[in-house]
């Protein structure tokens, strides 16, 4: 087994028995996690923790765009901006249902990425990337414009997660057990999450997932083979764009207020340092680089500049000595296990 | 403004959008310059602007009067007068700020850059944005965050008028700046072995390489050079706006888009694509929408990346297999 990437192993999310069984426990700890951490401290907790989760589907929508059909986009921030205010205008203006507006704004801005995606079929490299940044600029100059729809730079009060009717801001008593509101939007998260990571990984080992990666390893083969570039462009960004749409939606929710300028440069920059850091074209990267950048961010909350020294470093250093990042030194330390006499037995 | 005739109008916007456009080109050329040679988008340019900007505002502020009451007390100086003093101490301090930045942009290019093993193009941003980032955090650590103003000689500059129309004398500097700086570099690239070399390595890497040219020496030197010009357009930019650590962040997406807009490989490319992008957003600013200035220049520049995907100034190459 060599050290280069075959391309079923790259995809499988769960490759063998032990780590099949190491993600049940893992699911099952997330799952009652909440339940035992009890006392308003905790709170906070389960707070990262939906953020985690919804960086997560973030880190795993983007990647699909960049690491597994090599676009560069610096861009996606925008697309995070569309579905938080989509969702929130079609709950606010329009009353619609939380979980429809939170699936119309994927939809609506999985149109929008199609559409930004329409520029990728011609350009390539840094001009795309510099085309998608100022997609991104704009969508916030934009926002903070429209004063009347969008409440401009001021920003707009979200209104809270609701489901069939049950409004999620006040605790809610089962039994012992106290679910405050952190908690009961973090099933839901968490739900979305798996739902999602789970989507993404099939679509990886589908007939699209090949034609994503045939894109990015090369177009003209590809092409040449029958695979319509065109066609596979524009759906991975419209496909990651939904992850963006849903991602950014569940963000809004989350917190009682947003505003334009939170979704500038700055956070397609903590994108592109997820998925690098994790792994490009990776599932498993996505996520451990979604868990390293919350964590990051929340252990260094209070010192924005040392925040950004780390963060930047930790980029430059893991392109210099490890370009498939975490997800390949996790692949090392596991491929080094396996090869040892003492788990072959030999 | 009342009594401003619209070709008056038509002349200011004119003008001002030709010195912000030099400005535009003069960081466009170093990010090309840089592009060019080592195929790496520098992102960090501005940052690197940035801190050499501070350079020399820490270099004028602290150092430059002491050194003009030493020139005063020397014998050799006194006899000059205090303006050709000024100006003297003013060229050591720019003199120090670009030695600096060369540096800088040198030691960049050796400690991160050449370290990648076997990078691509997505890796080589990621690279240069993880060091926008560093640097960014290092400067508002060590400089601050808040607003400055440059100290004397660079700030607070005469105002002309053409008529009715006022011309900053730093609008003025910007421009023969530019303008300077685009001589001298046509010189270097045409005249001197280092500039050939340079050509060369661009046109090929390894048949640069196998005619005996240094290319890693080569991108040190074109790192250090993209850093000077960076360096300069910090400092006119803290002259024109004011200094702080995000000052260059709205003037750098600009050059960038003029950069992309002439053809990220081509330097005359660099120019024209400034000049066009600061006048054509000084008029759209004033006759259509201020507020969508930005996404204006980003709708130009996808619009000309559609017709002409490598930029107005650069044959598009169709990758061949």
């Amino acid at each position: 087994m060599t050290r280069e990437k075959d391309y079923f192993q790259e995809y499988r999310l769960v490759q063998d028995r032990p780590s099949r069984l190491l993600l049940s426990a893992l699911l099952f700890g997330l799952v009652l996690f909440p339940l035992i951490s009890q006392g308003d401290s905790h709170n906070y907790y389960v707070f990262v923790a939906n953020l985690l989760f919804i960086n997560i589907i973030i880190a795993v929508g983007y990647n699909i765009v960049v690491g597994n059909t090599g676009l560069i986009s610096l861009g996606h921030s925008g697309f995070l901006a569309v579905g938080a205010y989509a969702s929130i205008l079609l709950m606010t203006k329009i009353g619609a249902p939380f979980l429809v507006a939170i699936l119309c704004a994927g939809l609506v801005t999985a149109l929008l990425g199609f559409v930004v995606g329409l520029p990728a079929l011609k350009l390539e490299g840094p001009y795309l990337a510099i085309a998608t940044l100022g997609f991104g600029i704009a969508v916030e100059q934009v926002l903070g414009l429209f004063k009347s729809l969008t409440g401009g730079r001021d920003g707009i009060d979200t209104p809270p997660y609701s489901i069939f009717g049950h409004v999620m801001d006040t605790d809610v008593t089962l039994g012992p057990i106290v679910l405050s509101s952190e908690k009961q939007i973090y099933y839901v998260v968490l739900f979305v999450m798996v739902l999602l990571t789970v989507a993404a990984a099939r679509m990886m080992k589908s007939r699209v997932g090949r034609g994503f990666t045939a894109v990015r390893d090369s177009a003209v083969a590809a092409r040449a083979l029958g695979v319509n570039v065109t066609y596979f462009k524009s759906l991975a960004f419209a496909v990651s764009a939904f992850y963006m749409g849903v991602a950014g939606s569940l963000n809004a929710h989350m917190v009682s207020h947003i505003n334009p300028s939170q979704y500038g440069l700055m956070l397609s920059i903590t994108m592109v340092a997820m998925i690098v850091v994790g792994g490009l074209g990776s599932i498993t990267g996505s996520i451990l680089g979604a868990v390293l950048f919350t964590l990051i961010h929340q252990v260094l909350a209070a010192q924005d500049h040392l925040n950004a020294i780390i963060t930047g470093l930790v980029m430059v250093l893991i392109i210099i000595f490890e370009p498939r990042g975490l997800s390949g030194v996790w692949r090392t330390i596991v491929q080094s296990f396996k090869r040892s006499p003492a788990v072959r037995g030999d | 403004m009342n009594e401003w005739t619209a070709v008056d109008i038509i002349i200011y916007l004119f003008i001002q959008g030709m010195a912000i456009g030099s400005l535009y080109a003069m960081i466009a050329l170093g990010l090309v310059l840089i592009y060019r040679t080592s195929d790496v988008l520098n992102f960090s340019h501005d940052k690197m602007g940035m801190i050499s900007a501070f350079v020399a505002y820490l270099l004028m502020s602290d150092h430059m009067p002491k050194l003009i009451d030493w020139c005063r007390g020397a014998p050799l100086f006194s006899s000059m007068g205090d303006g050709l003093i000024t100006g003297l101490a003013l060229a050591a301090v720019l003199g120090l700020t670009f030695c600096f930045a060369f540096l800088f942009g040198v030691l960049t290019e050796f400690f991160f850059l050449r370290r990648a093993k076997n990078p691509s193009h997505i890796g080589y941003i990621v690279i240069t944005i993880g060091l926008w980032l560093a640097f960014d955090g290092a400067a508002s650590w060590i400089f601050g965050t808040e607003y400055l103003s440059m100290p004397a000689p660079l700030s607070d500059f005469p105002v002309y008028h053409l008529g009715k129309v006022p011309i900053s004398q730093l609008d003025l500097i910007i421009f023969a700046a530019t303008s300077v700086l685009i001589l001298l570099l046509f010189v270097f690239f045409q005249y001197t072995s280092v500039g050939i070399a340079m050509r060369a390595t661009f046109e090929n890497r390894t048949a640069a390489r196998l005619m005996g040219i240094r290319t890693r020496r080569i991108f040190s030197i074109t790192w250090g050079i993209g850093a000077v010009l960076g360096a300069m357009a910090g400092i006119l930019t803290a002259a024109r706006f004011d200094l702080s650590n995000t000052m260059m962040f709205a003037p750098f997406v600009k050059s960038f888009s003029a950069a992309v807009l002439g053809g990220l490989t081509s330097i005359p490319g660099a120019i024209v694509g400034g000049w066009i992008m600061g006048v054509s957003e000084n008029f759209f600013g004033w006759y259509i929408s201020m507020k969508l200035k930005t996404t204006f220049a980003f709708l130009v520049i996808i619009a000309v990346l559609l017709i002409r995907p490598s930029g107005l100034l650069v044959r598009h190459h169709q990758k061949k297999v």
